[in-house]
């Protein structure tokens, strides 16, 4: 990667963190203090009694217009890179190097002050974010649009729900324009719809030729957004590559640390859901002219009687709406294996909008006998966009063959479905 | 250290700005009274130190003389300027710290604003105060004067700004480490006024006059009144008229504020820039 491609590259950084209070007792305190403001003997190299390694020796470099994922367990060091990386932080040794401008949302609706009005904290969070007044200015319409709060954008935002707190916050930083861009877990906050406008939002970023680095613990996101991404674990890189294996690795890792391997485990997991047009490309989102197809892996563990797999389609929100159910459809094998699997809706089931998927496999475990729950169901939905390029309102299709009809008494029946009497 | 600190916070002018703006604006939020707050602060100063001269004029058996009011509202006003300050900006910086743990920005935007905050209301105020004075003077035989050492006020003034500020810093930092600090200030704040010639004269300490002097502050406080209020003479010649005009016996005492402003100014940078790259981890 030469030189002028490249937006952030990290050189060996470490940065080292305390145990527990920074002073406990007069005696520390005075040396201490005195080293610190005369600067000198102070060891930034080497590792005090009470301290750890919170990035140990972390390396990589991000292309521009990349969109890097970083994933790992808790404690692994991800948002000390990030405040590393936003200069919030030093790291102790390494150096590291950021071209362009950058900004950070470590925390939607950072500086927001509790009695000023929302118009005022959009203002002050812009300037924060790094905005100059007569951008925002320029856009403050437009972001107050975006945030949905409408007429209660002149109210101290004191009493703002927290929810309305977080749209405007992330509207504001919606309507910057970085360089590059880090994100740390700040998707996964509000409600259905706003995430749903969040994961919209990211996606045209990604699309755009912004940097991102982006944090979450939502593996389904990650995979969607970031073509690579890095593992941390205990403040090293454990994995530096394709997204796919990031996860694995990251699976492996969460179960070594939980002690999950074996019995405790689900007899069976997907993973690997992509969302695929009908020739079988990954797409962002489907088109709801053409036919959309899911594909993914059902990972079975121990085997399974009568395996199947539900997918539900909510709403926003979690409103279910239908379901696609293989039982009956498709014989799943039960032994343990790695089976790739393909749903096709033709058409489409909906037109415009965001809707939810949720994972489910059903059957009994051959181990444990039958639970009466399912064996697996995914924790997090997978939010689906269905764009219609013919029409602008959102739902479910209803479409039907349209003609004019010549039997008789259909108005009368008309009428009786129509009558009171039937409440 | 100075020309880099100055480089980042122009680059950031936008953010100092909104900062110093939002703490204007949270002060007289939810205040009936509002901007109002603004003169009734240093009108509640005045009317205090009116009382204090009063009572002591009544203890000595005389009057209450015209130059005793004139120099109490010249001499609250930089009490006040300078306990604002001190206060703000060592309060100010741990909550602004908590931002500062969030998101970057050049860390010494966060006191320069509330100092800057702090500054809005007294130029107003400052304003205000010059006009009563000049309305007293119209019925005291001797009042504010416009001689050429009304000059030295802005330079005076300035000089205890900066104090204020390197204080403020000093101090500021300080909490962000050992929250002991907010109460050592509190405690300066709240009985230095006894330790600075602000309702009581150094002339009229006799010896103790001196070792008032030796309160960074007082000098210059003393020194503003002098510069701008004149006095007439009692006792032997009595009813000659003094212009107003510091004495040549405060100079030194004026130099060593200066000395120890700029000192704890440059110090109070100092102490911030070294203790920064821990700020974000003590938070």
């Amino acid at each position: 990667m030469s030189a002028t491609e490249r937006a952030i590259r990290i050189d060996r950084v470490w940065k080292k963190f305390r145990v527990g209070e920074f002073h406990d007792s007069l005696r520390d305190l005075i040396p201490d203090l005195f080293r610190r403001i005369v600067g000198r003997g102070v060891q930034r190299d080497e590792l005090g009694s009470k301290e750890f390694w919170a990035l140990k020796d972390v390396a990589f470099e991000v292309g521009k217009g990349e969109s890097l994922g970083i994933i790992g367990p808790n404690g692994a060091g991800k948002s000390t890179l990030l405040k590393v990386l936003s200069r919030i932080m030093r790291p102790d040794r390494g150096r590291y190097e950021v071209d362009g401008r950058v900004s950070a949302l470590i925390e939607v609706g950072a500086g927001f002050h509790p009695d000023l009005t929302g118009r005022e904290n959009l203002f002050l969070n812009g300037a924060i974010l790094g905005m100059k007044r007569a951008e925002v200015k320029a856009r403050e319409e437009e972001i107050i649009e975006f945030s949905g709060i409408g007429r209660f954008i002149d109210t101290p935002v004191k009493r703002f729900s927290s929810g309305m707190k977080a749209r405007l916050g992330f509207a504001v930083a919606a309507h910057l324009k970085p360089d590059i861009l880090l994100v740390d877990e700040v998707l996964s906050v509000g409600d259905a719809a706003f995430r749903g406008k969040c994961v919209r939002f990211m996606r045209q970023l990604i699309q755009s030729d912004v940097t991102v680095v982006f944090i979450s613990h939502i593996l389904e996101q990650v995979r969607r957004l970031c073509p690579r991404t890095v593992v941390l674990d205990q403040g090293q890189t454990v994995y530096d590559g394709p997204t796919d294996g990031a996860i694995r690795k990251y699976m492996e890792l969460i179960s070594k640390h939980t002690g999950l391997v074996g019995a405790s485990q689900a007899a069976a997991v997907i993973q690997n859901v992509r969302f695929c047009d009908q020739d079988d490309q990954e797409v962002l989102e489907w088109n709801a002219q053409e036919p959309g197809v899911v594909h993914f892996d059902l990972v079975v563990h121990r085997p399974i009687h009568a395996p199947h797999v539900k997918i539900n389609f909510c709403a926003l929100g979690g409103q279910w709406l239908g379901v696609a159910n293989s039982v009956d459809k498709l014989d799943l094998p039960g032994e343990p294996g790695v089976y790739p699997l393909k749903l096709t809706l033709d058409p489409v089931p909906f037109v415009n909008g965001d809707f939810e998927l949720q994972f489910e496999i059903g059957g009994v475990d051959g181990e444990r006998g039958d639970e009466g729950g399912p064996i697996w169901s995914s924790s997090q939905p997978m939010v689906l966009t269905v764009r219609d390029p013919r029409s602008g309102a959102p739902g479910v299709r209803c479409e039907g063959v349209w003609e004019r009809a010549n039997e008789p008494g259909l108005g009368a029946s008309l009428e009786r479905l129509s009558s009171p009497s039937i409440s | 250290m100075i020309r880099q600190m100055a480089r980042e916070v122009y680059e950031y002018r936008e953010l100092l700005l909104a900062l110093a703006w939002r703490d204007i604006r949270v002060k007289y939020k939810q205040a009936v009274m509002g901007v109002m707050w603004i003169f009734f602060m240093p009108i509640l100063a005045i009317l205090a130190g009116i009382i204090i001269r009063f009572a002591m004029a009544y203890l000595q058996g005389s009057g209450l003389s015209w130059e005793a009011v004139t120099s109490v509202i010249a001499r609250s006003q930089p009490w006040l300027i300078f306990a604002a300050i001190l206060g703000t900006t060592s309060q100010g910086l741990l909550s602004g710290m908590q931002l500062a743990s969030k998101i970057y920005f050049p860390r010494q935007t966060i006191p320069l604003a509330s100092t800057l905050g702090v500054l809005f209301d007294f130029v107003i105020s400052i304003t205000a105060v010059s006009l009563v004075l000049v309305l007293v003077s119209a019925f005291a035989p001797v009042g504010i004067m416009f001689t050429p050492w009304l000059l030295m006020v802005p330079v005076l003034l300035s000089l205890l700004v900066l104090m204020a500020v390197g204080l403020g810093l000093v101090f500021g930092t300080g909490n962000l480490f050992f929250r002991d600090v907010k109460y050592i200030v509190q405690v300066m704040l709240q009985f230095g006024i006894f330790f600075t010639p602000v309702y009581w004269f150094v002339h009229e300490m006799g010896r103790f006059g001196q070792l008032m002097m030796l309160n960074p502050i007082a000098p210059l406080i003393e020194g503003i009144s002098q510069c701008v209020v004149g006095h007439v003479s009692e006792g032997v010649g009595a009813g000659a008229v003094y212009m107003p005009g510091m004495d040549a016996a405060m100079w030194p005492f004026v130099i060593y504020s200066a000395v120890f402003a700029i000192g704890s100014l440059l110090a109070g940078m100092a102490i911030f820039r070294r203790s920064e790259p821990w700020f974000a981890e003590v938070m």
